[in-house]
């Protein structure tokens, strides 16, 4: 069953300009686009000539110097190749939390379709790997404008809860894929911290290049709460706690504040680039941030 | 250890379960949130436990808070005889309010010993200001008839409480103590101290503490402050007179009395009064009986050799006449002892209390009493032979041949009575208006004037109503008795008798005749009014009888009204219906008697009983007037202030009004029971004791509030740990809050 109908609306992104996905090291591939490529050889857009040598293809022969300067040279094209990204969405019972905004996980896939229509917009093959309580295949990357619609469908078919271990999926998927590309990770992160390190470790060693949006909801962040409250927790509801909040207050954003510098010293030191969105920030509008911000990085 | 407090204050400690009531409420009352970040509430079980003791600890401090409060305001104390000087040492004795009571009454000047007992009231407050320390307070009362305020409110100048017992009013009438008591309780429920006490000097006479008037005060005053107050403060009296003998010896005059308050001048007054004897076993002759005419010796009485009553009272009587016009003082003294220096060696006093020893009595002497007669007689001319009933009234008041008659008089007939002539001079001589109005033998009344006559009362006008013939039943009892609301002292049955039936003639009882104005024709003399015969009367119910007639009948009636004084007359005092009256002798003194009793009504305002006003002379000159108290103090008073002394202001003795070279005198009578000195039974005390929570001090030396019966108030103790409790409190909710914040 969908959990909800997915309020993707992409020009919504328009107001912050001509926004563009873009990878900040060099992806690997062949169709065109907007990422730098390694590999020269032919294709649509023109690198520079070269003598002629046998074994070339004469098709690749440019006539037009031949006839000015009677020798044969070839065209040669820099060649642009698509990026694959990899779209990891976690939908453990944790990012179900919804205080008085959408919850973390309508936040988190909206983030995630917006970023598939920008990529695919620009050509770019768009995975998408949703991580909850059942072990799903993940929809491997696509560039074809069509792939848009099934992502969108794969998001709205899910709904978060059980208590979910990232660490694994995550080295499952770093062995899946084969190509360098980008991993994009939405999540809160709330899970054994070394092992989600390990597993970010495995996927920077293989050469991806990470971003990681830590989706927090502002209840999380500044734990609001003052009358006696039983949190029921979202991944094991037999699990309850009745406290009275203000004494625990100093204790939890204790707590947190570790927990979210721990994440952000690590993924640092991983070259990680790591983003903390609140879902009582409008999505287009943080990711519009982002996206001028990375740019701007480049 | 002896503590005590208001028990039922305890009933709030019930209040402890609050704080953890309102924890277990809130507990209770809870959100319930789905929640993703768990890891962040399991705090370590260190910062559980801390958690944990700091809430339990601010709760425990909160039970602990509200638990000190309701103690607190329980009142705690501890008590026993340790206290005080336990207190005094640690000079950490809690401030109080003092009230000092002093009797105020005559028998205060009893003397005994080197001095009297108010002298020796007088030390011991003294003493008792000794004992106050910087802080406390102290209210002064003097129990006369009315309480007066020595110093009415607490204060804790101590100087000017010893300044005003330095000058304390001499001893003077009846004490009201209860009166005093309320007073001074009143003035220590406006103080801020919870030790307080009223401390009430007397010298044990059972006249003004114990006698059924002032049980019945006690009883009302216990009453009032249960219903208004609670906790009555601690009541100490204290005999100042302890060796004062049950029955001490004393002579006193009852007060003096006369016939007449107001007399023409030349005129006999007779005078009675009685010396009062207690204390003596043998009685034995004063040294001295003399009276006074304004201050002046005028002679000497006969010293009485006759024995005590059983009452232990001679009966004395004297006349006098006056010569000169206006305001007169009589004064009867009386000397039961000799001068010191005539004393024989041992001489036994036989007199403790000399304070009561005077009567006095203020008299009018007037040159002759304006008076009206109102003629009921309608026929016009009058009747064939000549006569009115009125006329026989004016040849008694004032026979055609006196050169000075003892009254001037007008007659005039009902038609002719207009309201004016209330209001206007008699004669041409201007010497005044009516004083007294005679209506005789009246039909009716009109309304303009029955008005008069009522506005003519309330002046202080004396009315004298002779019934005959004429009178209209229906229109007397519905008009002028009014249900008695009129001024008709009773209201009119039937005529009886026959008036020619002389063998049903009924005759005067003068065994009945103890009415001032009748008094002297009680001794049947030849002549006298007791071979008067009436053969018809009117029949009269209700009203005050002020004399009998043979068959139980009133003969006359008395309504005393709130100016003047109505005498109603069930005879015609004439000749008619065939009565001898005016033909015996006692007819014109009879008349006289009549009309100057009603007369003196107005000078009545002159001899008053203690807390009357003391109103001006009706006839005072212009000008400033000076008003000399018994105490001796003189008061310089504006013209047309009235009343000269208020009402609850006067005190026993003799007033003097100067003005215009003239002195008009004023008497307020004293009780004549504060002069019988018998002390106080245990069991009157008892009595008193019943009704009050109070403490007979009899040794004047244990009155220290370090005796016996010291108190310490813990409160002070208290309140400082509400406050360490509070500051605790404030103190661990900032440190939860610093980290919660």
């Amino acid at each position: 069953m969908p959990s909800s109908r997915l309020q993707f609306d992409p020009t919504s992104l328009a107001k912050y300009g001509r926004l563009t996905m873009i990878a900040r090291g060099i992806v690997e591939g062949f169709l065109a686009g907007v990422h730098k490529s390694p590999y020269k050889g032919f294709s649509a857009e023109f690198a520079e000539h070269r003598q002629y040598y046998p074994g070339d293809e004469i098709r690749h022969i440019d006539w037009r110097v031949w006839g000015k300067t009677d020798r044969h040279y070839v065209k040669e094209y820099e060649e642009e190749t698509n990026l694959k990204a990899y779209l990891l969405v976690d939908a453990s019972g944790s990012m179900a939390y919804r205080g008085r905004h959408a919850s973390k996980f309508d936040y988190a896939r909206y983030v995630a379709a917006s970023l598939a229509y920008l990529m695919l917009h620009q050509r770019d093959a768009v995975g998408l790997a949703i991580h909850d309580h059942r072990a799903r295949p993940p929809l491997a990357p696509r560039a074809h404008s069509k792939h848009l619609l099934r992502l969108v469908h794969a998001l709205e078919q899910t709904q978060p809860g059980g208590e979910t271990s990232l660490a694994p999926l995550w080295h499952q998927l770093a062995a899946q894929m084969k190509q360098r590309g980008l991993v994009v990770i939405l999540s809160d992160c709330f899970d054994d911290l070394p092992a989600l390190f390990r597993a970010l470790r495995r996927l920077r060693h293989r050469r991806h290049e990470v971003i990681l949006f830590h989706v927090l909801a502002p209840e999380e962040v500044e734990f609001p709460f003052q009358k006696w409250t039983q949190f029921r927790d979202l991944e094991a509801p037999a699990q309850k706690l009745l406290v009275d909040p203000l004494q625990l207050r100093r204790a939890y954003l204790k707590n947190f504040a570790e927990f979210q510098e721990e994440l952000r010293s690590q993924t640092g030191r991983m070259q990680i680039d790591y983003h903390p969105m609140r879902t009582d920030e409008p999505v287009e509008r943080a990711l519009g941030v982002y996206l001028t911000k990375r740019q701007t990085q480049r | 250890m002896p503590f005590g407090m208001n028990l039922w204050m305890l009933l709030g400690l019930g209040a402890v379960v609050l704080p953890p009531l309102i924890h277990l409420l809130n507990r209770r009352r809870y959100d319930v949130v789905d929640w993703g970040a768990m890891r962040f509430l399991r705090v370590g079980e260190t910062t559980r436990r801390r958690l944990q003791l700091e809430q339990l600890l601010l709760m425990l401090l909160r039970m602990l808070l509200i638990a000190v409060l309701v103690l607190g305001l329980a009142a705690p104390f501890v008590e026993g005889e340790f206290v005080g000087p336990l207190a005094a040492r640690l000079g950490e004795r809690p401030n109080r309010d003092l009230a000092i009571v002093i009797d105020g009454s005559a028998s205060m000047a009893c003397r005994q010993g080197e001095g009297t007992a108010q002298q020796a009231a007088q030390r011991l407050a003294l003493a008792l200001l000794d004992e106050l320390q910087s802080g406390d307070g102290v209210t002064l009362w003097l129990a006369r008839q009315q309480p007066q305020p020595l110093l009415g409110e607490v204060t804790q100048d101590v100087s000017r409480a010893r300044q005003a017992l330095q000058h304390l009013p001499p001893p003077a009438g009846t004490a009201d103590m209860p009166a005093a008591v309320q007073a001074a309780l009143t003035a220590l429920a406006r103080g801020q101290r919870a030790e307080r006490r009223v401390v009430i000097l007397t010298d044990g006479q059972r006249f003004g503490w114990s006698d059924e008037q002032t049980l019945l005060r006690w009883r009302l005053l216990a009453a009032r402050w249960r219903e208004q107050r609670g906790q009555l403060p601690e009541l100490r009296i204290v005999n100042v007179s302890p060796q004062r003998p049950e029955q001490p010896p004393n002579w006193s005059v009852t007060p003096l009395r006369a016939g007449r308050a107001v007399a023409a001048r030349g005129q006999s007054v007779q005078f009675r009064a009685g010396l009062q004897v207690t204390g003596q076993t043998e009685f034995a002759p004063p040294f001295r009986l003399r009276i006074e005419i304004d201050g002046q010796p005028a002679e000497d009485l006969k010293l009485p050799a006759a024995a005590l009553d059983k009452d232990g009272r001679i009966a004395l009587d004297f006349r006098q006449r006056f010569s000169e016009l206006g305001s007169h003082l009589v004064s009867l003294i009386v000397e039961p002892d000799p001068p010191p220096e005539q004393r024989p060696a041992g001489y036994v006093v036989k007199d403790w209390l000399p304070a009561d020893n005077r009567a006095d009595f203020a008299l009018e002497v007037v040159p002759a009493l304006p008076v009206l007669l109102v003629d009921g007689d309608e026929a016009n001319p009058p009747r064939a032979d000549g006569q009115r009933g009125s006329d026989f009234l004016r040849d008694a008041l004032a026979p055609a041949r006196d050169p000075q008659p003892a009254a001037v008089v007008r007659s005039v007939g009902i038609r002719d009575f207009t309201p004016e002539l209330l209001t206007q001079s008699l004669s041409k001589d201007e010497r005044g208006s009516p004083r007294v109005v005679v209506l005789c033998n009246v039909a009716r009344l009109t309304p303009a004037q029955q008005e008069a006559l009522t506005a003519f009362l309330a002046r202080g006008g004396g009315l004298l109503i002779t019934l005959g013939e004429r009178a209209d039943r229906t229109h007397y009892n519905s008009v002028l008795h009014a249900g008695g609301r009129g001024w008709l002292p009773a209201t009119l049955d039937r005529v009886s008798g026959a008036e020619l039936e002389p063998k049903d003639a009924v005759r005067p009882r003068p065994e009945s005749f103890f009415h001032p104005a009748l008094e002297l024709f009680r001794e049947g003399t030849v002549g006298g009014l007791s071979e008067a015969r009436f053969r018809r009367w009117w029949k009269v119910q209700g009203g005050q009888s002020a004399g009998l007639l043979g068959n139980g009948d009133p003969l006359f009636v008395e309504k005393p009204l709130r100016g003047g004084r109505v005498l109603l007359s069930v005879v015609p005092l004439d000749n008619s219906w065939r009565s001898n009256l005016p033909d015996l002798p006692a007819f014109a003194p009879l008349i006289h008697e009549l009309v100057y009793y009603l007369a003196g009504t107005r000078a009545g305002s002159f001899n008053l009983q203690p807390g009357e006003p003391l109103l001006p002379p009706t006839n005072e000159s212009a000008g400033e007037r000076v008003l000399l108290a018994p105490d001796g103090s003189s008061r310089r008073l504006p013209a047309g202030t009235s009343p000269l002394v208020e009402a609850g202001r006067s005190e026993p003795g003799v007033y003097r009004l100067a003005a215009g070279g003239q002195t008009t005198y004023y008497v307020v009578q004293t009780d004549p029971r504060e002069a019988v000195l018998t002390a106080a039974t245990a069991e009157d005390r008892e009595a008193v004791r019943q009704l009050l929570p109070l403490t007979y001090a009899d040794d004047p030396h244990k009155l220290s509030w370090q005796d016996g019966g010291g108190k310490l108030d813990l409160w002070p103790a208290v309140l400082l740990g509400v406050v360490l409790l509070l500051c605790a409190e404030l103190w661990l909710t900032r440190r939860i809050a610093r980290h919660r914040s």
